[in-house]
């Protein structure tokens, strides 16, 4: 089972605890603030389990991200999770959305169904 | 000005023979007419006296009134006076006077200004009679055929689709049939057909309606159907007074001007019907609207046609002013209605619009909210030239705001200034400098008037009016006309301001929003998520103090994280006038008995009985968790822990009955009325805890209920406890969207 969580959020201060809170639970975390830098991001990671995504944000919003990450047939079966203060508005065909704010132990627990430790 | 005599005829037939009203006391001018007009075009109906002429033009409408001046009883100028007051607004008939006397210049004008069409000398010429009433008959033919034939097309195709969906509803499933019935509406093109909640809002929409009011569906649905009003009735209360009158009557009905979603006006007449369920609840309004505009029109060609006689035949200075004045009124009022939210603009249209005919230089000043100094807003000369160079005179010497005349101390005092003649000696007296007075003087001023901007409680500003080398002058006559008109446009502008100041208002709320839904919550789950770090490092190195501080932590972090959900919810029910649910078909009993379950676990001491049949339904499911949430752990809460929680859910005549009961000391008295409320102040008493919300609970629960078009009570004494009792149909009206 793969290991790596890609972590899509430009609020830096969130990033940072999210990254540390998985961390902390045994993951590996590529983090990216914004749609663009994660698809740059994507050259490096190996082992992806899981895409945490927002939604809103700066250069690449969350949207377009998804969009060109389901262009990669190779990924195909990475799960997408989006985590939003619109949850409505999530695209279709993601894995799950959460609402912000989301609790950590439920971050971690959907975390856990998709990755090795 | 509706009378009892006002009969109204909205869809005249159209008459095989255009019928014209003779009015004359002579036998022997009737016979004469007659004979001229012999056709069998026309029916030619006669009346002998004023009185009869008035009863006949209220009973039916004539293509064209011909009307003797000289009667006994009532003469000419009083039957087509009387006449005008029982025509309806709008629906004047055109009247074509004769007289034998000659010349009276005065009489003509009077003729004019009773609504003449036309002015006949006798001896009449046959052939010139003959050639103006011709000219009104293919006019009135060609209004008639118009209104004929849009009601007959449209009328044709309702009938026809309301036949089609009968012979549907005969012969298809009832499960079937609304389905059908809503195509076949949605398709109708001549009727916008719409269904409104009880508040006004749009439900639904069919092409009729985005043909006649411009509005895609997705543009509509949801926001309230004052949307199509103009905005003096939207102020004026009209939109919850025929809702209004259609709650009570069953019925509202009227021909009048709403708004397209470009702007433009459209004359409509709108049927608003109420509809009810089996046990007479209001649910909401049908909604049915035609356009008339196109036939209004045809019918102002008419009276344009007859404004148009009218400036040929008046001839002297004085009738061209009158009628300048008439026509500056009518344009520049039209201006002031129809774009009054952009009042910078519309004062420029207004002082475009009184030039030539009113002054040769007109200016508009205006002091904005907050300023101190008037500002010009608009200036107007026949010579293009002359407007650079008021201009520059207004920027380089901008007037002394303590001058002793002139704009300023209009402002200052709401009194007009009168200048019939400007002497050479008051231009040198308010000039600063030599230059200055070059350039006062190039503007070559010879008379000039200034009447104030009069609003409710200030002087907005003021108009200048001003007669350059043309020879004219103003007279104190002039200036009561301009001080009316621009008391209009003070009333416009206001209305503009506040107007402006609302969607401020509104756009601040927006915002608001979108803060408290998004970026508040960004830090917030970076606070949580940080104290699930800490918490894992206390968890390892075995440190209980710091787990209790990270508890606490935790809980403070969900308690504002709730509280924005409140907050969100309550804003969101303010400004869209309730929330919105998302129905879905469900059982009540799961819901409940999730929500028990997860506060047994919260709450190990304590006991909650559940009594619940299965309980479908449409609803929605994530809000009534919300609410049953909400009510249970507030009992909880509140009761005395000896006596379990009961939740009661049932079904009684029609309707889901869920009671939510606790033991204990009740509600106090002065906390009952306002429990409903939005930040109450119970919510600060001695009664609630420390994990104490906004007071918003309940108040949110109960908005959720009502969106389900459900009741939420309390009952509360020493004897019986507290039970709080919500009531769900078993669908709210609006059926889920997807």
């Amino acid at each position: 089972m793969n290991h790596t969580v890609l972590l899509v959020e430009d609020d830096d201060e969130l990033r940072e605890s999210m990254r540390e809170l998985l961390e902390g639970n045994g993951y590996t975390v590529v983090a990216a603030s914004d749609g663009q830098e994660a698809l740059d991001a994507l050259a490096r990671v190996e082992h992806l389990c899981v895409v945490l995504l927002d939604l809103l944000m700066p250069r690449m919003n969350g949207w377009d991200f998804f969009e060109k990450l389901r262009e990669r047939p190779e990924l195909t079966g990475v799960p997408v999770i989006v985590q939003s203060s619109a949850p409505s508005r999530a695209p279709a065909g993601v894995t799950r959305v959460l609402k912000k704010p989301v609790e950590p132990e439920l971050l971690v627990s959907v975390v856990r169904q998709y990755c090795a430790e | 000005m509706t009378t009892p005599m006002n009969a109204r005829h909205d869809t005249p037939s159209v008459s095989a023979t255009v019928p014209i009203l003779l009015v004359d006391d002579r036998p022997a001018n009737i016979l004469a007419l007659e004979g001229i007009l012999a056709s069998p075009e026309y029916e030619l109906v006669v009346a002998r006296t004023g009185r009869d002429a008035v009863q006949l033009a209220s009973q039916r409408h004539f293509a064209i009134v011909l009307l003797d001046v000289q009667m006994p009883e009532m003469d000419g100028f009083e039957t087509a006076s009387q006449m005008r007051q029982f025509a309806r607004q709008g629906r004047t008939v055109p009247i074509i006077f004769l007289t034998a006397i000659d010349g009276e210049r005065s009489r003509i004008l009077r003729a004019y200004a009773e609504g003449a069409a036309d002015f006949i000398q006798k001896p009449v010429e046959p052939e010139v009679i003959r050639a103006k009433v011709s000219v009104f008959a293919e006019l009135f033919r060609t209004q008639q055929r118009l209104v004929a034939e849009q009601a007959k097309a449209g009328e044709d195709r309702l009938r026809l689709a309301l036949e089609a969906a009968r012979r549907e509803v005969a012969e298809t499933r009832s499960s079937e049939v609304e389905q059908r019935f809503r195509v076949l509406v949605e398709s109708v093109e001549d009727y916008a057909i719409v269904m409104l909640d009880p508040k006004g809002h749009v439900m639904t929409w069919n092409v009729g309606a985005e043909r006649i009011n411009g509005y895609a569906a997705n543009e509509i649905i949801g926001k309230s159907f004052k949307e199509f009003y103009p905005p003096e009735d939207v102020t004026a209360g009209k939109c919850e007074l025929e809702l209004d009158v259609a709650t009570r009557e069953g019925r509202f009905e009227e021909e009048g001007w709403r708004i397209r979603k470009d702007g433009a006006r459209l004359w409509a007449k709108v049927t608003i019907t109420a509809l009810r369920n089996r046990e007479r609840t209001l649910v909401g309004f049908a909604k049915v609207t035609r356009d008339l505009t196109e036939r209004e029109r045809s019918e102002e060609k008419l009276r344009h046609v007859a404004t148009e006689n009218a400036v040929l035949e008046a001839s002297s200075a004085i009738e061209k002013r009158e009628l300048a004045r008439r026509e500056f009124l009518a344009q520049a009022g039209e201006a002031l209605v129809s774009s009054s939210l952009d009042y910078r603009t519309t004062l420029a249209t207004v002082a475009r619009l009184a030039v030539p005919a009113l002054a040769d230089w007109c200016s508009v000043a205006l002091v904005e909210p907050g300023a101190t100094a008037p500002s010009p807003v608009a200036v107007t000369h026949t010579d293009p030239g002359k407007v650079q160079l008021a201009r520059e005179l207004t920027e380089r010497y901008p007037p002394d705001p303590n001058a002793r005349t002139g704009v300023p101390q209009v402002i200052r005092s709401g009194k007009s200034e009168l200048y019939a003649e400007i002497p050479a000696a008051l231009l040198e007296a308010s000039a600063v400098d030599s230059e200055h007075l070059r350039l006062i003087r190039e503007l070559r001023l010879e008379s000039a008037m200034i009447v104030p901007l009069t609003g409710r409680d200030r002087v907005l500003g003021a108009m200048s009016f001003v007669y350059a080398d043309s020879g004219r002058r103003y007279t104190e006559n002039d200036v009561a006309f301009a001080e009316d008109f621009a008391r209009r446009a003070a009333m416009a502008i206001e209305n503009a301001q506040a107007h402006a100041a609302l969607s401020a208002t509104l756009e601040f709320n927006e915002r608001f929003v979108a803060v408290l839904g998004h970026d508040l919550r960004n830090p917030l789950a970076a606070i949580d998520m940080a104290a699930a770090v800490l918490r894992l490092r206390a968890t390892s190195a075995n440190d209980e103090s710091m787990s209790h501080v990270l508890d606490r932590m935790k809980s403070s972090s969900r308690r504002m994280s709730r509280m924005i959900e409140q907050v969100l919810d309550l804003t969101r029910s303010r400004l869209e006038g309730g929330l919105a649910i998302t129905p879905a078909s469900m059982d009540l009993r799961d819901t409940l008995t999730g929500i028990v379950n997860e506060l047994l676990m919260a709450h190990p001491s304590r006991s909650i009985v559940l009594r619940c049949q299965p309980l479908r339904g449409t609803w929605d499911p994530d809000r009534l968790e919300q609410v049953f949430s909400n009510l249970i752990a507030n009992a909880i809460h509140y009761g005395q822990a000896e006596t379990p929680v009961t939740v009661d859910a049932r079904q009684e005549n029609g309707m889901i009955l869920v009671d939510v009961h606790n033991d204990g000391e009740p509600i106090p008295e002065e906390l009952r009325v306002e429990l409903f409320n939005p930040f109450r102040r119970g919510s600060r008493d001695s009664r609630a805890s420390k994990t104490a919300g906004l007071g918003l609970g309940l108040y949110i629960s109960r908005q959720i209920v009502l969106a389900h078009r459900g009741g939420l009570e309390a009952r509360s004494s020493t004897s019986e406890g507290t039970t709080f009792r919500v009531k769900l149909p078993h669908t709210p009206l609006t059926p889920a969207s997807d």
